[in-house]
């Protein structure tokens, strides 16, 4: 490539940045940045620029905890309506003319898609829809109905949930998962936890998934000690804040204890902020040896944890 | 492109993978989706509506390539297909309302940089703060941009540079534009 002044530079700084010129161009560039000093400014500076859209954008991210709660309200749905409608199912398309992806996604027909919020509204009759619709709203009111019965029948905490699990692997069998598409990794990773390693209590890990307690998000880690379930629950800072309207004397690196019949609960939040709970048929004993294992002020903690991510 | 729908895999194991590979993606599209369109609700509904279509046409997708910007791809569509019959209302939000103001349910606790560099991107016209999400933000590729926005590569490449400038004008609206003079 022949010479460039530094206008022509300046319209290829954007594509330099992103890595994406010809090598051939890309060393022009390079060799220009090298002798011009004004031109290398305006690399900074768009330099800068971009990392700060960056940093604006991925801070506002983790501090949007409502992201979260959208996307799995969202998820749900859309699984409940291919549980429901299979007439959106690949497997009924075989009759229609194969088309390239990209193309089929811009002529897809909105005939089928039944939408919630502000859709609702603009929804024609039509038996089909209604039904799909009374379907969903079902299996939503019966999925609040059996979070409230654990959580009023067996006891202020989320006994119900951590006395048999019962709850979370029905949830872990339907098609509401709300985990779907983590692996264990994943959602330790998004959290920035590591698993809490019990197996010389004789405790051992078994499974995991988000778990919503008091309309509150917790990663629920799911141990069992011979037979018996037991939970230890990751809460953020949103969680403690709501825990602490039925246990206000919750404070850092202090462990609180309850007893509920067979029960044993213990409550225990970080100086970060963020929550520990565990629950089971256990002695205080047990509860104070499992507290000693869990990272409570690990560095790697970030500030607002990412439930669900 | 022709597709063997003999061969094509059981509904159970394509839920599968719609579940693991499109329904993973739902929190970049709502995030993205909400900056686009400048209103939550309308994001929820455009994602929703985006992953409807994708289960629709899913046995179009090709397993091994990338479904985040197939799913992006869909999305976008949608987003301008709304935008376009919410024209003026659309354009009045977008000029007189900062975007992500419109959006946000919270203060959000930035540096003064951040802060600056945020009140810039919102004051762009759409197509610019458009190709800034896409390229700078979600990290596509030109090519990828472009195929989503329908539009050609170099347009993309020109967009961005042009929508890098006018973010310089707002945040140093005093520097001198040295460059471009000499």
């Amino acid at each position: 490539m022949n010479l460039l002044n530094c206008h022509q530079i300046n319209e290829l700084l954007s594509a330099y940045l992103e890595n994406e010129l010809d090598p051939t161009t890309t060393l022009t560039v390079a060799n220009h940045l090298e002798k011009c000093s004004l031109c290398e400014r305006e690399l900074a500076f768009l330099t800068n620029v971009s990392n700060l859209v960056r940093s604006a954008v991925e801070q506002i991210d983790k501090q949007d905890l409502s992201l979260i709660s959208r996307a799995s309200t969202i998820n749900a749905y859309v699984k409940s309506q291919i549980a429901i409608n299979p007439q959106t199912s690949p497997q009924a398309q075989t009759s229609q003319t194969p088309v390239n992806s990209y193309t089929s996604a811009e002529t897809a027909s909105t005939n089928n898609v039944v939408r919630l919020n502000t859709h609702q509204r603009r929804l024609a009759g039509g038996k089909k829809i209604l039904l799909s619709l009374a379907a969903s709203l079902a299996i939503v009111f019966l999925s609040l109905f059996a979070i409230t019965y654990y959580s009023t029948t067996t006891g202020p905490l989320m006994s119900g949930v951590a006395r048999n699990h019962q709850l979370c692997n029905v949830i872990e069998l339907s098609n509401i998962g709300w985990h779907k598409g983590h692996s264990t990794e994943n959602l330790l990773e998004v959290n920035n936890i590591k698993l809490p390693q019990l197996n010389s209590l004789g405790i051992e890990f078994y499974n995991l998934h988000p778990c919503k307690v008091y309309n509150a998000p917790f990663l629920h880690l799911m141990y069992k000690k011979g037979n018996k379930p037991v939970s230890i629950y990751y809460g953020s800072e949103n969680t403690v804040a709501k825990l602490k309207e039925t246990i206000p004397n919750i404070v850092p690196n202090k462990l609180y204890l309850q007893q509920e019949s067979d029960l044993q609960i213990g409550a225990i939040s970080t100086l970060k902020n963020n929550l520990w709970l565990i629950a089971g048929q256990l002695t205080e004993q047990e509860i104070n040896a499992i507290t000693s294992q869990l990272p409570m002020n690990s560095s790697s903690e970030t500030e607002q944890s990412q439930l669900f991510h | 492109m022709t597709t063997d729908y003999s061969a094509s895999p059981p509904l159970t194991e394509q839920l599968e993978n719609f579940e693991s590979l499109a329904l993973l993606h739902t929190q970049t599209l709502l995030r993205t989706a909400t900056r686009m369109c400048g209103n939550a609700s309308e994001a929820d509904d455009i994602v929703q509506e985006t992953l409807l279509r994708a289960w629709k046409y899913w046995h179009t997708f090709e397993l091994g390539s990338n479904c985040r910007a197939w799913l992006f791809r869909i999305m976008i569509n949608l987003i301008h297909r709304r935008r376009e019959s919410l024209s003026s209302l659309a354009e009045h939000v977008s000029v007189d309302e900062p975007a992500m103001a419109n959006v946000l349910r919270f203060e959000p606790k930035l540096e003064m940089d951040e802060r600056g560099a945020l009140s810039a991107l919102n004051s762009l016209p759409k197509e610019y703060r458009d190709i800034i999400f896409l390229v700078l933000v979600e990290e596509f590729s030109y090519k990828e941009a472009a195929v989503m926005l329908n539009v050609p590569m170099g347009t993309v490449m020109s967009r961005l540079h042009r929508a890098r400038q006018m973010m310089k004008k707002l945040i140093c609206p005093d520097q001198k534009e040295d460059v471009a003079t000499a």
